[in-house]
């Protein structure tokens, strides 16, 4: 494989663009990221809000027990001691948020599970993404990293890309720039901009990407291309198509000398993706299976069950940086380094290995996933070598066609519509991460329901009503938003909330050993408005 | 002294995708005072920025001389002086400023005059816009390259509508 190596000072390794960021203080102690001093280099609401995530008032910095309703605090050497006890009796699967991770913590946490074979380690990647990863790879495709988007003379956008990584937007944007009249194709059914940007923008319904790219009009548009940019970015609610989408995508990026640029949840997703294959890790489906592999489960770093839009099973340790749904329900809850304070290596484009610093290292007794694992290890009594330093083999996957996917169309009734799920770049994966930070918050305090102006119009919303969604499976209070890049007939509601995800929760198909969430017939009911009340005499500052 | 502000910061609407990333970047490093905003919602999901006016209504409003214009004629907020009783909001035609205080001050941008002020840098929402969508430009050159500059903004082929 030809490698390139590039050294950065520190970045956001939320998503593959792996931005520049630099440490700067409000203050003697609460750090915050500082975007670079000059343009170009990025950063979006994710990168910034790191900082401050870093000494966030809501930030886990002790171990908690759970017994019955009651959480109490525990000493680390006694939670450590308790969940290696446990883990030593039954096994555990040791579920690792790896699309966020350096290769080496994943390479190190191999090698301690190698030591103690109690453990299994299930590299978590958001399960679309893991499906779209698996379908490029079978397509034998090459990767193009953000700016080489510029050089392309024909675009197919597919998803969301640009909120899933604002700055692949400036190569799409550049090579439009360049070539105002190159075809570019957008084809989304979740309401984001990227249908704003295209000459042929392909509105379509739940999980008709696939039948979008097959379109004879999509062919005929890209058939000039001489070098095909394809940028893609999955979305749950679209039911068990990311594989064949992305086999497809990388198909005819190559019949058209392309290449793609998979815009992935985690600035590692790929890295990690192939390095599961090669250090023989488990995936999310089977991990969560019931009744499959180790007795409990430990979640490192990720939120697993509002990942998957789940209120069970139960999971004996949780190891986060911040209070989510599953440290809620966990035994014992360890707290965990962000991702901005583990260096490391991140592959980044499919070829190009960067070496990235942490951005400030983690609180005093805040460990990483691999020094949590360890310490469990030493407390079980289990001899662990030091870490070799070995990375491990990044070779892609052999090339096979994915099958084609079970359609499953939601059960519209009457006054109903179909809802999917949709990206937004203010916050990462299922906002459980950044769902603590003030400006996500105070800019979007309820999710957002996209939902076109017939639908609007029916349903009597207009922009910034709050609504409740519900679903068979759950319900929800999100905000409108109105916009004419969802079809109608689909709404599509932002999945970066636990509750949101509920909407639309992962299920397990056995068959394909995939985690699928399919759409979901929604009902809309508009809250009553906000009436605003003014207080009689001057504003309390001026009293 | 000079009341001509040399260089503005221009919104490409064209190139905006309404990632919100010069609001955060603004936000965070402001102490938690939102100087950049971010339309919330309807059609207009765009950052709004001060245009720096040439003649401040916000400085013309100030009852306490806590708006100043300096002598490159941004139009800056001293923090010891404001009050927080929002006359500069109410007197901003574009709506730029918050209506409400924040710590009991008004925040107002100054285009990062600690990143600026040495000419070499740019202001934060710049620097973090990830498309190249906001621009730090003298407007005389965003004139000659025939940038069509509409209140202080760029727009691209219509004002009203994104491509």
């Amino acid at each position: 494989m030809n490698e390139t190596r590039q050294d950065n000072v520190a970045c956001c390794p939320l998503c593959p663009a792996l931005c520049g960021l630099t440490l700067a203080y409000n203050g003697p102690d609460l750090p915050r990221a500082e975007v670079p001093l000059q343009p170009g280099q990025g950063a979006c609401p994710r990168g910034t809000s790191l900082g401050e995530l870093m000494g966030s008032f809501h930030r886990l910095r002790r171990c908690l027990r759970r017994s019955g309703e009651r959480t109490t605090e525990a000493r680390f050497a006694d939670a450590v001691a308790e969940a290696a006890r446990r883990i030593d009796a039954e096994g555990a699967t040791v579920i690792l948020d790896a699309a966020s991770l350096p290769l080496e913590e994943l390479a190190a946490a191999a090698e301690i599970a190698a030591a103690w074979p109690r453990l299994q380690i299930c590299a978590a990647l958001a399960p679309e993404d893991e499906q779209m990863l698996a379908g490029l790879e079978a397509s034998g495709t090459t990767y193009l990293a953000d700016e080489e988007l510029a050089r392309c003379d024909g675009l197919l956008l597919i998803g969301d890309p640009l909120a899933a990584n604002p700055r692949c937007a400036r190569g799409v944007l550049d090579a439009l720039k360049a070539n105002s009249r190159m075809p570019v194709v957008a084809v989304d059914g979740g309401g984001g901009v990227s249908a704003s940007y295209a000459s042929l923008p392909v509105l379509c319904g739940p999980g008709g990407e696939l039948d979008a790219l097959r379109d004879r009009q999509v062919a005929a548009a890209l058939e000039p291309c001489r070098k095909l940019g394809v940028v893609i970015a999955a979305a749950g609610g679209r039911g068990g198509i990311w594989a064949r989408v992305g086999f497809e995508a990388g198909k005819l990026a190559s019949a058209h000398r392309g290449g793609v640029a998979a815009q992935t949840t985690g600035g590692n997703a790929l890295g990690a993706f192939r390095a599961a294959r090669s250090l023989g890790l488990c995936g999310l489906a089977e991990a969560m299976a019931p009744g499959q592999g180790a007795n409990l489960r430990a979640a490192v770093g990720v939120d697993v069950l509002a990942l998957l839009g789940w209120t069970g099973p139960s999971i004996a340790v949780a190891a986060a940086a911040m209070p989510g749904v599953t440290t809620g329900s966990a035994d014992i809850v360890f707290p965990l380094a962000l991702p901005g304070e583990i260096g490391g290596t991140f592959l980044q484009a499919g070829t190009r290995r960067v070496t990235v610093a942490a951005l400030l290292p983690p609180p005093a007794g805040v460990p990483a996933p691999s020094a949590l694992m360890r310490q469990l290890a030493e407390a079980a009594r289990v001899k662990v070598p030091a870490f070799s330093g070995r990375l491990p083999a990044l070779d892609r996957a052999a090339a096979g066609e994915p099958p084609e996917p079970t359609r499953a169309s939601p059960p519209v009734e009457p006054e109903s519509v179909a809802l999917v799920g949709a990206r937004e770049s203010i916050h990462h994966a299922d906002g459980s991460l950044t769902g603590a930070a003030s400006w996500q918050g105070q800019l979007r305090p309820l999710p957002e329901l996209r939902v076109s102006g017939a639908d609007a119009a029916r349903m009597g919303l207009a922009g910034g009503d709050e609504v409740e969604v519900a679903t068979e499976s759950s319900s929800a209070r999100l905000r409108v938003r109105v916009t004419e890049n969802v079809p109608a007939g689909t709404v599509a509601a932002v999945e970066t909330s636990a509750a949101t995800r509920r909407l639309t929760p992962y299920v397990i198909d056995s068959e394909r050993n995939a985690l699928v969430s399919h759409p979901a017939g929604a009902r809309v009911t508009p809250k009553p408005r906000a009436v605003a009340t003014v207080e009689a005499g001057p504003p309390r500052h001026m009293v | 002294m000079s009341d001509q502000v040399v260089k503005r910061v221009l919104i490409d609407m064209d190139r905006c995708v309404e990632c919100g990333s010069c609001a955060a970047a603004c936000y965070y490093s402001h102490g938690a005072m939102p100087i950049v905003q971010y339309a919330r919602q309807g059609p207009a999901l765009l950052p709004v920025i001060c245009r720096q006016c040439k003649t401040a209504p916000c400085v013309d409003a100030c009852p306490v001389e806590a708006m100043i214009q300096d002598e490159h004629g941004v139009a800056r907020r001293c923090l010891f002086r404001c009050i927080g009783c929002g006359s500069c909001a109410r007197a901003c035609p574009f709506g730029v400023l918050p209506n409400e205080p924040t710590n009991r001050q008004m925040a107002k941008c100054d285009l990062c005059v600690d990143r600026t002020a040495d000419g070499e840098g740019v202001p934060r929402c710049v620097a973090a816009c990830p498309a190249g969508a906001l621009m730090f430009e003298d407007e005389h050159l965003a004139a000659e390259a025939n940038i069509m500059v509409l209140g202080g903004r760029t727009t691209g082929e219509s004002p009203y509508k994104r491509r």
